[in-house]
């Protein structure tokens, strides 16, 4: 049986890159969840936001251990994806430890 | 003899720098001046005063009219204003009108005029190096008049690739565009009455639509089109429902808690599993007492149900942080964190 997801947004007035990974480690250890993606989207109102992407974990651990940095070539991160950064579109890669 | 030659260099490229200086330093057909109503410091009043050259023009009879009927309360003296206020905006708008017309001709006249006279340069300085005598100091000639005139094609290449037909007639369909849309704003105010579209909103609309009339006001229009465009095409959005919940920026401290709140779970599940009944116990009496806490709030007590079970216990809330978060009840959220790791701290 496939994992169950979860989406949530974030505002795209994020104030930074270390907000951004402030709250999708929050997020993880209260959905109980590992962060999938994340992504630019908008709502039908024409709000822009930040669409993350969480998969159920059964177990505890493991959790808001994520480190989010700005998209250089070369890295190799977790996933990479692409968040509001002060309104701005910003490509990111999140990495695990 | 060699003199002569050099003399003859000499003037060829005086000519030259002449010209050069005429094209660059001055415009051939005089500047356009803005119509004297939107050209002033001056406002309405101090323009239709005696000595001023607006006074005797029709422009100061109807400001006159839309003034002395603009606030007075009878329906007759409005409808006049009204009429005065349209009549001055007719009269601008021919103005701008023409000097629109004047100035995109200008333009196009001192645009053919520099291409005339980069023509005659070139074909100038290549007579020239025919007839020098390639002898003696007519070498030195030849390369000096051959330097010349590579920089004149130099020079029209530069002014093709900067501004070019093409993009000439790009910026005065922007013109066009532009002024388009503040008419149509005007046009559609003129049927208001003056209460709610006076002769100095008009006026501003006016102004705008003089300067939307400018060669820089359009290349302006058209970086700010472009970049929108760039900017929307790098953020071509994929439309989500629109029930999505929206969960505000943590703090370094929010995340720091949930943090905390997590390990003590964790520790508190591996003591369920201690085989020293003690040890479990005593997870299992502060899990009991973390419960506790939460159902004292209102907005949590529902969702707290009765188990001895201590993991259960876990399941349970972690189950209803979940459920609160997807609710849009991040502060929920939180003070369950709080209230994980206050119970186990004992304050």
């Amino acid at each position: 049986m496939a994992a169950t997801e979860f989406t949530i947004a974030f505002h795209s007035s994020m104030s930074s890159i270390k907000g951004l990974q402030n709250t999708c480690n929050e997020n993880e250890i209260n959905l109980n969840a590992k962060l999938k993606s994340l992504d630019t989207v908008q709502k039908p109102t024409g709000q822009k936001i930040t669409e993350a992407v969480f998969v159920e974990q059964d177990s505890l651990t493991g959790l808001g251990n994520l480190t989010i940095k700005k998209t250089v070539a070369g890295d190799n991160p977790t996933f990479k994806g692409k968040a509001f950064i002060l309104t701005q579109p910003v490509d990111v890669s999140v990495f695990r430890s | 003899m060699t003199i002569k030659k050099r003399n003859r260099t000499r003037l060829f490229i005086s000519a030259c720098l002449s010209l050069l200086i005429c094209v660059f330093g001055t415009d051939f057909a005089a500047a356009q001046k803005k119509p004297t109503e939107f050209n002033s410091q001056l406002d309405d009043k101090q323009l239709c005063i005696d000595g001023k050259p607006l006074n005797s023009t029709e422009y100061c009879d109807f400001w006159r009219t839309y003034t002395s009927n603009r606030i007075k309360p009878e329906a007759a003296s409005k409808a006049l204003a009204m009429d005065a206020r349209n009549e001055l905006i007719k009269y601008a708008q021919g103005r701008i009108d023409r000097f629109y017309e004047e100035y995109t001709n200008n333009k196009k006249f001192n645009r053919v005029l520099l291409e005339t006279i980069f023509d005659v340069l070139e074909i100038g300085a290549a007579v020239t190096i025919g007839i020098v005598n390639g002898k003696n100091g007519g070498a030195r000639s030849k390369e000096v008049i051959a330097a010349a005139l590579t920089g004149f094609q130099a020079a029209r290449t530069a002014l093709n690739k900067n501004f070019n037909l093409l993009e000439t007639r790009i910026v005065i369909n922007k013109m066009r565009e532009n002024r388009a849309q503040i008419l149509t704003r005007i046009v559609d105010n003129m049927s208001k009455p003056v209460s709610d579209y006076s002769w100095l909103n008009a006026k501003n609309d006016l102004r705008q639509y003089l300067y939307a009339g400018t060669f820089g006001n359009a290349l302006d229009s058209l970086a700010a089109d472009t970049g929108a465009a760039a900017q929307n095409a790098e953020t071509t959005l994929r439309v989500v429902s629109g029930d999505i919940v929206v969960v505000p920026e943590a703090t370094a401290a929010n995340a720091s808690q949930a943090k905390r709140a997590q390990q003590i779970l964790v520790e508190l599940e591996k003591k369920l599993g201690d085989p020293t009944p003690t040890t479990k116990d005593a997870a299992l009496t502060k899990l009991k007492s973390i419960l506790e806490e939460l159902k004292k709030d209102p907005d949590l007590k529902d969702s707290i149900v009765d188990t001895s079970d201590g993991t259960a216990m876990i399941t349970l809330i972690k189950q209803v942080r979940k459920e609160v978060l997807l609710k849009g009840r991040i502060d929920l959220a939180r003070k369950i964190n709080e209230t994980i790791i206050s119970v186990n701290t004992g304050q």
